[in-house]
């Protein structure tokens, strides 16, 4: 990653803090309070909700045997949203407008969640078949259309 | 922030909130269903912003000095007249709808407006208290919106909205850019005649300005635009807003005018209530709402912070004593959050006497967009930042990043005239960076279990950073030239993740240990203790003339033992491996503990070489970095080869009397003690020890054990030498240095040492000895004796368990117990170890039996006894055949019993489980019978 964010740094603190969490979780199995309250720092309101997610455990990890992986979502209203997991992608409404039109935000609150589930261990872990995956992701097309 | 222009940021995002949900009907569609007026409005949104603006310059240049409090000061004296007109009306609109007003999770607190309300009316005003309540929204839903979404729906936040409304589609969301920035105005417009309008755009941006989000006057307004607006059929609304009890009130008494009337169509749609309780629901104990906590913390700290911001500072850092002192040198956006690349004056202590002529450092300081607001920094500023603000090193990043920096100031410098070039600069919207969305985040930690892996994959990054330096850096490859430093934390920050290059510190070692390799804080893929050298590696933890610790792994054997510790060395080639912190590291820093306060006056960070020293009574470090020595230009020499540092703290020995009185947890301890019993139980070891003052003490009245129980963790390495004397049978006295208490128990975890007793380095000559002249006593069983523990007992046999006594025959010369029968000889036995025919075999019995014991009268007391006590009891019980009279063997008297506690329970019944154990004693024969696990 570090090439593409040659000047950046906002990545890499994420990225960094990321790590510094998940080391912390194999470590002592807790976030420590300033994890936290950097994580509020840089995603703002995102924070909160994310962790929430991932509290209850939203988040899901679709594997088929062909090597396609996304991430499922379980949002507060009770949609499930779509997260890629080769790239920031989400199909949450948040993330097409503050992340990909208005660049506000780095990330929205599934995707956070997505990596804070990584961090935490608490992804859960979904096998499918090629057909199944296919059906999530064309589902999920067609939503959007 | 474009197009922004002196807007804050903050504004404009909770306007697009509320606004967002009205459409996708197109804004004009909305306003013209709400009347005639508002269609006034609509129609010259974009010519209102345009006018907006210039309001906003007009205004900008005399309120932005906010240097200058009288100017400051005189204007709000002027403007606090009509926002409360404003206000008042406002309330009226809202008050219509019956909307109950709710607090929601913002970064603002209530108290934070009672605060800028009170400052306002004294007319009194300085840049330091403003800030945004842009997420104190509440949403107002349509018809079919269920309750379950309002309750989350109601402590909002921005990317709530997808999931509230499914008319989020990405259409929607240009309209809303196109009409955000005027919301407010238009607010006001909605109640004033057209020819007011420009004016109080100006008047409302001014206060936008100055209180950023005071406004409650702004709220109001918007909310009544919004309320005005909401015949739309389409209408999940946004409401910036807090608990205000005027709001409560009904409205009709206040109403003014026929414009203020509005129509209120979904007034029953509002299902909420005020206060906290309708916020989202977070789980309990989870993640959320712990950082919920913080954050409730974090407000009111804040608050009071921008309130008192001089004298606050004060009692603020405690935390962590510092105020950040900084220049700004670039100014960018990545997001919404702003990126200053700084340069660090004179260390963590600010002193303005100081500045210029210390050394400086580069830093990147992250502003999130509410303090960057307030703050307007530019390039050239110079920026206090006060606690709590963390450090982020980035391994391969260039220089370290100060984040949460919520408290921070501008030093004002420059004369007037500047200031006001610098205003009209910060007009100009900063250059934002995007940030590609094409690749993850790794993240080394889960991926890579082991440290080793981490080395290795730091290695790497270094590579790479190396490559990217290019060859400028290796002509500093001669590490022996480099001056000495003596700062820990200056080489980190200075070096960052690579190997230090032409950087030697200077510091003294405080304690040589050994670490599993595998080893990882928190023990959960430690490798059993056991006398292999090459799983272990030693560690030196270090310490600077700063107080500054860190520990150090050697790679491969460039140390030797317990020589390194008191004296100086100086450290070269090392690189960080991680940075340890008081939460993450809990025992680390249990160590560093008991060598703080330091033993010598600190030199005061900042201050270079003046050797000015500072209080001894700082508080304790909350981090140090862990470093490793690389292997081939890692280097750690002693300096002074004869002289022990005055800053070395030897481990404090004191009795285990004392220690089992204080009942400080979670701390080290050393002591030495006596082994009178050890036994292996899966992978910790558990030894039985004693010391003097155990033994010596009263029997009645202390209440203290006369022996301890230690546990030995798999992290603890033990030396070859200690594994060795605990195999041998004779009791080996042990200085047991930095154990930890924990729970009630003495643990040698990780970084504690086990030594032989012999003289510690440093150690006055009156070193406290466990030397014990009569033989070791024991407790006797009674109500309190532990599991894991060790007694004595004695009683009347009222029962034997029969089912599991048994007897076999072992070798008589060595003691195997596996004898096979010879094929021919029926009766004969052979010992496959001695390969012989073992022609008088020892017998050997398992034998278990219930004690009526007067010390634990309702107690089920089951006694395994040893193979001596067997004999004497089964002496005169023996039959004829070969068997045992169970009925002569009960009511014998047995004891005293020397015991190791295997169970104790309580439920259902009263009932201790002990095995008879031999202690260890300095007469006792070598054919010592150890009891295996597999016995058990």
């Amino acid at each position: 990653m570090a090439a593409a964010l040659a000047g950046l740094t906002l990545p890499a603190v994420v990225e960094e803090l990321l790590s510094e969490m998940a080391a912390a979780v194999q470590e002592n199995a807790r976030i420590p309070d300033e994890h936290l309250s950097l994580l509020k720092f840089i995603f703002g309101p995102s924070a909160i909700q994310a962790l929430d997610l991932v509290d209850r455990q939203s988040i899901t990890l679709i594997s088929s045997p062909s090597g396609r992986r996304v991430y499922q979502v379980l949002g507060s209203s009770g949609k499930t949203y779509t997260c890629l997991a080769s790239c920031h992608y989400c199909s949450c409404p948040a993330f097409a407008f503050s992340v990909l039109r208005k660049s506000d935000s780095l990330l929205c609150k599934h995707l956070l969640a997505v990596y804070l589930s990584q961090v935490t261990g608490t992804c859960r872990q979904l096998k499918v078949s090629d057909k199944q995956l296919t059906d999530v992701l064309f589902a999920e097309k067609k939503q959007k259309a | 922030m474009p197009g922004g222009g002196t807007s804050c940021t903050r504004k404009r995002k909770r306007n697009w909130d509320i606004e967002y949900p009205s459409l996708p009907g197109g804004s004009p569609l909305k306003f013209r269903r709400a009347g005639l007026r508002t269609v006034g409005a609509t129609a010259s949104l974009s010519e209102a912003w345009l006018r907006c603006g210039e309001g906003f310059q007009d205004t900008s240049g005399t309120l932005l000095l906010t240097a200058e409090k009288k100017i400051v000061t005189e204007k709000h004296l002027e403007l606090s007249l009509r926002p409360k007109e404003e206000t008042a009306a406002s309330k009226s609109t809202s008050g219509l709808t019956d909307i109950t007003w709710s607090s929601s999770g913002s970064d603002v607190s209530d108290e934070d407006k009672t605060l800028f309300k009170s400052q306002r009316d004294n007319g009194h005003s300085s840049r330091i208290d403003r800030f945004s309540n842009r997420n104190k929204n509440i949403l107002c839903t349509e018809d079919g919106a269920s309750e379950d979404e309002l309750q989350f729906i109601d402590w909002e936040i921005d990317s709530d909205r997808e999931d509230t409304s499914e008319y989020n589609e990405f259409e929607d969301c240009e309209s809303v850019v196109e009409i955000s920035d005027c919301a407010s105005c238009s607010s006001n417009h909605s109640s004033t005649s057209e020819e007011g309008f420009s004016e109080l755009l100006k008047r409302s941006s001014t206060e936008i300005l100055e209180y950023s989000s005071d406004s409650e006057k702004e709220d109001d307004s918007e909310n009544a635009l919004f309320i005005d607006s909401e015949s739309s059929p389409k209408n999940h609304m946004d409401f910036g807003t807090d608990v205000r009890e005027v709001m409560e009130r009904p409205i009709r008494r206040k109403v003014k005018s026929a414009e203020t009337i509005l129509y209120m169509p979904q007034k029953q749609t509002f299902p909420r209530t005020p206060g906290p309780s309708a916020k989202m629901k977070l789980l309990r104990g989870g993640l959320a709402e712990r950082l919920n906590g913080l954050q409730n913390r974090e407000r009111s700290a804040i608050s009071l912070w921008r309130h008192q911001c001089v004298s606050y500072q004060k009692t603020l850092s405690g935390r962590k004593s510092g105020i950040l002192v900084v220049k700004i040198l670039e100014l960018h956006e990545e997001c919404t959050i702003q990126v200053a690349m700084c340069e660090q004056f004179a260390g963590m202590q600010a002193d303005s006497s100081s500045l210029g002529q210390a050394p400086r450092t580069g830093l990147k300081v992250l502003f999130t967009k509410e303090t960057a607001c307030h703050l307007r920094g530019r390039p050239q500023d110079i920026i206090h930042i006060y606690p709590p603000w963390q450090k982020l090193v980035i391994p391969n990043g260039s220089c370290p990043v100060i984040l949460n920096t919520y408290f921070c100031q501008k030093i004002v410098t420059k004369e007037d005239s500047k200031i006001i070039r610098e205003v009209h600069c910060w007009d100009t919207p900063l250059p934002r960076r995007s940030i590609t969305l094409a690749q993850m985040f790794i993240f080394k930690n889960l991926t890579i279990k082991s440290p080793e892996g981490q080395v290795m994959c730091s290695d790497l990054t270094t590579m790479r950073t190396e490559c990217t330096r290019g060859h400028e850096e290796t002509k500093q490859c001669f590490p022996t030239q480099a001056p000495l430093r003596d700062s820990l934390l200056d080489a980190v920050e200075s070096q960052g993740a690579a190997p230090w290059s032409g950087v030697k510190v200077r510091v003294v070692v405080q304690r040589v240990y050994s670490l599993p390799c595998r080893y990882q804080q928190g023990g959960g893929s430690a490798v059993p203790p056991g006398p292999d050298p090459s799983r272990a590696r030693v560690c030196l933890l270090v310490q600077d003339a700063y107080g500054m610790f860190s520990e150090v792994y050697s790679e491969g054997a460039i140390l030797k033992d317990q020589q390194l510790e008191g004296k100086s060395c100086s450290l070269m080639g090392m690189k960080v491996l991680q940075k340890a912190t008081r939460g993450r590291t809990a025992g680390l820093f249990s160590l560093i503990d008991t060598m703080w306060p330091p033993a010598m006056p600190l030199k005061a960070p900042g201050r270079g070489q003046a050797h000015e020293e500072v209080e001894t009574r700082v508080p304790p470090p909350s981090f140090c970095y862990i470093l490793s020595a690389h292997p081939s230009v890692g280097r750690i020499d002693v300096i002074e080869e004869d002289r022990i540092s005055k800053l070395y703290q030897p481990p404090v020995t004191r009795f285990l009397r004392e220690i089992l009185q204080t009942d400080d947890h979670s701390t080290r301890c050393s002591f030495y003690a006596r082994v009178i019993y050890q036994r292996s139980q899966q992978r910790e070891i558990w030894l039985m020890v004693t010391d003097v003052t155990l033994q010596m003490q009263d029997e009645n009245n202390s209440g203290l054990p006369k022996t301890v129980p230690v546990c030995v963790a798999p992290s603890c390495v033990l030396s070859q030498e200690v594994v060795e004397a605990l195999a041998e049978a004779t009791p080996h006295s042990f200085l047991f240095r930095d154990t930890l208490r924990a729970q009630g128990q003495i643990v040698c975890v990780e970084r504690s040492v086990l030594l032989l007793q012999k003289p510690l380095l440093g150690m006055a000559s009156s070193a406290p000895s466990c030397e014990l002249t009569s033989p070791v006593k024991l407790n006797e069983l009674d109500s309190v004796t532990q599991v894991n523990s060790i007694c004595s007992v004695q009683g009347t046999v009222v029962g034997v368990d029969e089912s599991t006594a048994f007897s076999w025959p072992t070798c008589d010369l060595c003691g195997n117990e596996r004898l096979e029968q010879s094929p021919g000889d029926r009766g004969a036995f052979s010992c496959g170890d001695c390969s012989r025919v073992v022609i008088s075999p020892l017998l050997r019995r398992h034998l278990q039996v219930f004690l009526d014991c007067p010390s634990r009268p309702q107690c089920t007391v089951r006694v395994k006894l040893s193979q001596a006590s067997i004999s004497s009891l089964l002496r005169f019980a023996a039959c004829e055949d070969g068997s045992y009279e169970v009925k002569s063997v009960l009511g014998k008297e047995v004891g005293l019993l020397n015991c190791f506690v295997r169970s104790v329970t309580t439920h259902p019944a009263s009932c201790v489980g002990l095995e008879e154990i031999e202690l260890l004693t300095a007469g006792r024969a070598s054919s010592r019978h150890c009891p295996s696990p597999q016995e058990l």
